[in-house]
C-alpha cells in the first residue's frame, strides 16, 4: 500500500493546478469542473467493476485510465496508487490486495466526488 | 500570422483530451476521437478531401480496442499510399501515461512518430514539443 496519503485532497487543489500548469482562467476552471469529478467518478466505478470481474488485466487497464485522470489533475498521490494498480496488474499479479488499493483511492476522492 | 493548424486529438481520457483541445485550440481546429477507430476513420476521410490532412495527431497509446501505436502505423500507411512524403506528411505527437523503453521505441523508432509526451500534461510542456516540431515559432 502506497503510504503518505494524509494531505487532505480539495477542489481548490485541482483548481490551483488546472489555473498554474494549463493558464485557464477561473471561470473556465469552474466550468469545467464538474465534468472533471464526473469522470473521475466513472473512472472508480470502473475501477470497482474490474475488482469484482477478479480480472487483474482489466483493473491494470482501469488503474492506467484513472491514472492519466490523476496526473493531469495535479493528485500525484493518487496516480502513485493508480500507477501500482495498472503494474501489478498488467503483469497479472494476483498476490496484490487490490481491494485496500481501490479502497484507499475510494476515500481518499470521497471529499471530491461523493462516491 | 501563423498558420491555423489541422489537428486531431486521440484520446480516450475525458479529462486529458478536454485539457489538450484547451491548449492546443488557440493554434488552429482541433477535431477529437475518444478511440482508435474512431481516429483512423477520421483520417481516411481527412486525404479525401483537398488540404483536409492533420497537421498533427496527438495520439495516446493505451485505448480500448484499437491502440496508438497501431493508429500511427496506419497513418504511415495511409500516407504512402496517398504519395505524401516529407513535408507533407503528419506530425505525430504521442501523449501518454506509458514510459517505458519498450513503448518509446516501438512509437519512434517502428512509428516514426515525431515526439513523445509522457503524462501530465502542462501547456508549457505541449507548447515545447509543437516548437520542436517546428509547427509554432511562438507561443500566440
Amino acid at each position: 500500500m502506497i503510504k503518505n496519503m494524509s494531505q487532505p485532497l480539495s477542489v481548490e487543489k485541482i483548481k490551483t493546478h488546472l489555473a498554474e500548469q494549463f493558464s485557464l482562467p477561473t471561470d473556465q476552471i469552474e466550468m469545467m469542473l464538474p465534468s472533471f469529478l464526473a469522470a473521475l467518478r466513472s473512472h472508480m466505478q470502473n475501477l470497482e467493476n474490474a475488482l469484482e470481474g477478479n480480472n487483474p488485466v482489466l483493473l491494470g487497464r482501469a488503474g492506467h485510465t484513472i491514472k492519466g485522470a490523476f496526473l493531469n489533475l495535479g493528485l500525484d498521490e493518487c496516480a502513485q496508487v493508480a500507477n501500482c494498480i495498472e503494474e501489478k496488474g498488467k503483469q497479472g499479479d494476483t498476490s496484490i490486495d487490490y481491494r485496500s488499493l481501490v479502497e484507499e483511492l475510494r476515500l481518499r476522492l470521497d471529499p471530491l466526488v461523493r462516491i | 500570422m501563423a498558420k491555423k493548424l489541422n489537428i486531431l486529438i486521440v484520446e480516450d481520457e475525458f479529462i486529458s483530451r478536454t485539457l489538450l483541445k484547451e491548449i492546443l485550440s488557440p493554434f488552429g481546429q482541433c477535431s477529437m476521437a475518444a478511440n482508435g477507430e474512431e481516429a483512423v476513420d477520421i483520417l481516411q476521410k481527412s486525404y479525401e478531401k483537398p488540404g483536409g490532412r492533420y497537421d498533427l495527431v496527438c495520439l495516446d497509446i493505451m485505448m480500448p480496442g484499437m491502440n496508438g501505436h497501431e493508429v500511427l502505423r496506419e497513418i504511415r500507411r495511409l500516407e504512402r499510399k496517398n504519395g505524401l512524403e516529407g513535408k507533407n506528411t503528419t506530425k505525430v505527437l504521442m501523449v501518454t501515461g506509458l514510459d517505458d523503453a519498450k513503448n518509446v521505441m516501438e512509437a519512434l523508432v517502428v512509428g516514426r512518430c515525431e515526439a513523445y509526451l509522457t503524462k501530465p500534461v502542462s501547456k508549457i510542456r505541449l507548447e515545447e514539443q509543437l516548437r520542436h516540431m517546428y509547427l509554432i515559432e511562438q507561443v500566440p
